[in-house]
């Protein structure tokens, strides 16, 4: 018989909002048994902020004893700079002295004025080495007084003597001068690099993270990538700015497939309309490609020619731009960079692995276009040749924004690397 | 009011007697939301389980916004979703959203209990299950729901209108089947 029509959801409402059901007794007895009154000891923080902790007392503790050589250097230095002059006006008083060795004399010969010539460093290498060359000299003269140990050779046919080890000390002091006064001057730096990345993210929601843990469960890191160029204004010997363009890959897996076979509904194989969570989004599968994999291999669980992993990359073009500052200058540079990521998506790719082979089975949906990473690191820098440097970062990316575009869970990628490349300064 | 903030105190202070008394308090209410969301009487029983463990080790976090109950209730259902999403991660997708208004139907509210209506409940697939739950006892709206769920809002939407269908022919049969044995009893 019709009555007054109600709406079932408020009948279902009405009649279950406060209702109350009997409760077996194990339950709170097996409650009982697994709720922790005392909070455990977070070993795993604690073992963390202790490796932090030896690794910064450590890089503190290297510095500070490259520091120290560095000054026992630059004491060395100091005593041979009064006599020495300034590496800038070297060149230009060599030849201006020269220019006045020949015009002065009239009677030298061709032959002796290229000779002359020929003793008047024309290029950067020669001017480097003239340079030394007077210093050492000078050094041979102040080692004595300086009462440093001297050792005169038999075959000497030149002005000084064979140095000892404090005057060659002084003498890669003075080295280091030389290529300090050339690494003083600002400057541009063309690279590139490369960074292999251990890529994971983490999850935040507005649910307390309760929610978060499943995909926590599920989900793992994945070893992706970084590569391009860099270009780097050197404003001052401290300071530089460097931009660029990298390709960089995020990504994570899953241990779905495994889960795959246990599907319920069959009717959701023969229409091939499903999709796959994740916490980065949706996984639109390819029908098609998905139906044989689970519908053929993965229904016949003893199957294990496909991985039970599924594999989502996200790749995009990275604009950085980073501030370096230069924390020791020496033979080896050490430099600390921070600074803020554009990143823009250009693909996005789920696939899975058979043997060697990658099965490509759809996207993830529903990914932000562009967002913004910050990335710090500290940097080695050491020159190789004249103007080129071989450089290796530990570098630590981390999501400002979100890379999708769910309100409810949003995914924040981060990656640890070792950045390695090589600059050519001009 | 008073007492059960001094039952939260006591269970943030980890005294066992205090958790008994807040899950004395609450249990009953939470299974029959938790017999809501399962398909059967042990999935319920570890899905209260697993929340008031939950409840216990996070109730630190209560912030006393909003009401105490409401916040556990909250925990159910997220660990109810877990789980859910854990068995369900392949869900149908439907590409014609066939969502009407809602439908009108037959009175019988006086006719049928809360125990009833659990089992009718519990006789949905998952998917029209949890959505039905979302929406209509808990109030999600259909955009929060497909994001809770990872679906699209029109399957949302299509799986609420099926939800609701069934319901309604079940709600019906019951009531008709009893509705008729009422009246042969009532003409002897």
């Amino acid at each position: 018989m019709v009555r007054d029509e109600r709406n079932i959801d408020r009948i279902f409402r009405d009649t279950l909002a406060d209702a109350e059901v009997d409760v077996p007794e194990l339950c709170w007895n097996n409650i009982q048994k697994q709720v922790q009154p005392k909070r455990k000891i977070a070993w795993n923080a604690i073992f963390q902020l202790a490796v932090a902790s030896v690794a910064l007392f450590l890089s503190f503790a290297g510095g500070y004893w490259l520091s120290e050589r560095n000054n026992q250097y630059k004491a060395l230095v100091y005593y041979n700079q009064q006599s020495l002059p300034a590496l800038e006006t070297f060149y230009d008083d060599l030849l201006t002295e020269t220019n006045q060795n020949l015009s002065s004399n009239d009677t030298l010969t061709e032959i002796q004025k290229n000779n002359i010539l020929k003793k008047t460093p024309l290029n950067k290498i020669e001017q480097k080495n003239s340079y030394i060359n007077l210093a050492e000299n000078n050094a041979a003269d102040k080692s004595k007084d300086l009462n440093f140990d001297n050792k005169n050779t038999q075959n000497s046919s030149s002005n000084y003597t064979l140095l000892s080890n404090e005057t060659t000390m002084l003498y890669n002091a003075l080295e280091n001068k030389v290529n300090d006064d050339d690494k003083d001057k600002s400057g541009w730096l063309i690279g590139g690099q490369f960074t292999p990345l251990y890529s994971y993210r983490s999850l935040r929601s507005d649910n307390a993270d309760i929610q978060n843990d499943l995909y926590n469960q599920q989900e793992n890191a994945v070893v992706a990538f970084s590569s391009g160029f860099s270009i780097q204004y050197q404003s001052s010997n401290r300071w530089s700015i460097q931009s660029g363009i990298n390709y960089t890959t995020y990504g994570q897996s899953s241990n779905m497939m495994a889960e795959a076979s246990g599907l319920q509904n069959t009717d959701q194989m023969s229409n091939g309309k499903f999709n796959l969570a994740t916490s980065a989004g949706p996984i639109i599968p390819e029908s098609t490609v998905m139906e044989s994999l689970v519908g053929g291999n993965l229904n016949n669980k003893e199957n294990t020619s496909i991985s039970p992993n599924i594999f989502q990359d996200f790749n995009y073009i990275e604009i950085p731009v980073w501030v370096k500052y230069k924390v020791l200058d020496g033979k080896v540079d050490f430099n600390i960079f921070g600074g803020i990521n554009t990143n823009l998506l250009v693909n996005n790719k789920v696939y899975v692995e058979q043997g060697n082979e990658r099965i490509f089975i759809g996207k993830t949906d529903n990914l932000s276009p562009i967002h913004y990473t910050s990335t710090i690191g500290l940097g080695l820098e050491y020159q190789l040749i004249y103007n080129v440097r071989f450089n290796l970062e530990p570098t630590f990316k981390y999501s400002l924004t979100p890379i999708n575009q769910n309100e409810m869970i949003r995914n924040y990628p981060y990656a640890f690397g070792i950045m390695t490349g090589m600059r050519f300064k001009f | 009011m008073e007492a059960t903030d001094s039952i939260i105190k006591g269970c943030t202070e980890g005294h066992k007697k205090s958790q008994e008394q807040l899950y004395k308090l609450y249990s009953r209410k939470m299974y029959a939301v938790c017999l809501m969301y399962a398909k059967d009487h042990d999935t319920a029983q570890d899905i209260l389980q697993e929340s008031f463990i939950k409840v216990f080790q996070n109730i630190q976090t209560f912030q006393n916004k909003g009401s105490f109950e409401g916040w556990i209730r909250r925990i159910v259902v997220n660990t109810a979703l877990e789980r859910y999403r854990k068995n369900h991660f392949l869900y149908p997708v439907s590409e014609v959203s066939d969502y009407t208004e809602e439908a009108s139907y037959q009175d019988i509210m006086s006719d049928i209990n809360a125990q009833d209506l659990l089992t009718i409940i519990q006789e949905l697939t998952p998917q029209y299950r949890m959505v039905f739950n979302l929406y209509a006892i808990e109030g999600y709206s259909h955009q929060e729901i497909s994001q809770m769920l990872s679906i699209s809002e029109g399957t949302s939407k299509s799986n609420l209108s099926r939800a609701r269908k069934i319901l309604q022919e079940k709600v019906e049969t019951k009531y008709y089947n009893n509705s008729s044995k009422n009246i042969q009893s009532t003409a002897w």
